[in-house]
């Protein structure tokens, strides 16, 4: 009886980062890349109020939904997340609409006033990219692997 | 005896234009921005970002109503077009606040400030950027485009204002949760 429950805890423990973080995330296919129109939250998915989570490299975008530099940005870090979903934990902080409180945690810390702001923590926290501005993605995919250890 | 009447006649008609105009501008006048100088005849008392503002409003201690916009923004038209030209709302506005007009493209690092400061406290931080700031400088409120009438879940520019004004007569909200922002020029 003990070792199933053992087993849970520990399927619960490594789990939890997982079934808390950001899912699916999709981009707002109605974006108009020309302007600065206001066409709705800019990446979409399933509980985008997450955080930062320990244990695995962040990638954070701190965004605008009016703003054509944001637009760009949403469409690099959808394309990164289904490429690195299951090493990297993925934080969309979207400044129009109400942010949890671990996302005003980061906005708190890292955001200057200018948007978009990239940010690529470590497992631990500590930030490796801190930038306001668009961010090709080789070099957010060359700070993965770094830190991913390839 | 004449003459001088005629002279005196003469410099007061020269005289009426001049006022005339001036009565029907802001304080926005003489400004080189693109975004204020289209703002120059909007009923709206506007004052530029400064001392003078900060001032004027600690003297008849009213918040401070800050606009930040852009040419380029469709919304903040919007916002020009549907409120800030409307003569109800000018005088509700010029009646209970300071206003403010700040253009984006033209003050980026101040603007930076206010952004941020809006994110902080958990408010939207896009354009138009719509804050409430006391006479001391503490943004306490905000908003982004506020439509003139309450549509779906926005509220009116009106409602938003109100709330403002509660909290601004509240004080004890402020002391709890603002920004101080540092207000130079």
């Amino acid at each position: 009886m003990r070792k199933p429950f053992a087993l849970v805890l520990v399927f619960l423990l490594t789990a939890a980062p997982t079934l808390f973080a950001i899912d699916n995330l999709k981009l707002n296919s109605k974006l108009d890349y020309r302007s600065d129109s206001l066409d709705g939250p800019l990446i979409t998915g399933t509980d985008t109020h997450s955080g930062f989570v320990a244990g695995r490299p962040n990638y954070v975008i701190i965004y605008g939904e009016g703003c054509f530099n944001s637009k760009r940005q949403a469409r690099r870090t959808v394309e990164l997340y289904n490429k690195y979903r299951s090493q990297v934990h993925f934080v969309v902080v979207d400044l129009d609409t109400p942010r949890s409180p671990e996302q005003q945690q980061l906005v708190r810390q890292y955001y200057k006033g200018y948007i978009p702001h990239v940010l690529v923590l470590d497992a631990h926290g500590a930030p490796l990219y801190d930038q306001s501005g668009e961010v090709e993605s080789r070099v957010v995919e060359d700070i993965f692997q770094k830190s991913l250890g390839q | 005896m004449r003459q001088n009447l005629l002279l005196l006649l003469v410099g007061m008609m020269s005289m009426v234009p001049a006022a005339g105009a001036q009565a029907n501008a802001n304080h926005l006048q003489g400004q080189e921005s693109a975004y204020l100088k289209r703002a120059v005849s909007q009923p709206v008392d506007w004052y530029p970002w400064g001392k003078l503002a900060f001032e004027r409003a600690k003297a008849l201690n009213r918040p401070i109503l800050l606009d930040v916009g852009a040419v380029w923004c469709p919304w903040c038209g919007l916002m020009d077009r549907d409120t800030y030209t409307n003569g109800a709302a000018a005088d509700f506005i010029n009646q209970h606040f300071v206003p403010v007009k700040v253009d984006f493209d033209a003050s980026p690092e101040l603007v930076a400030q206010f952004q941020r400061a809006q994110a902080v406290l958990n408010l939207p931080a896009g354009l138009p950027l719509t804050s409430f700031i006391t006479p001391d400088g503490k943004l306490y409120f905000g908003a982004g485009y506020l439509p003139a009438e309450h549509k779906g879940d926005k509220p009116s520019f009106r409602e938003v204002a109100d709330e403002a004004l509660a909290r601004f007569t509240e004080r004890s909200k402020i002391e709890e949760e603002s920004f101080q922002l540092e207000v130079r020029k």
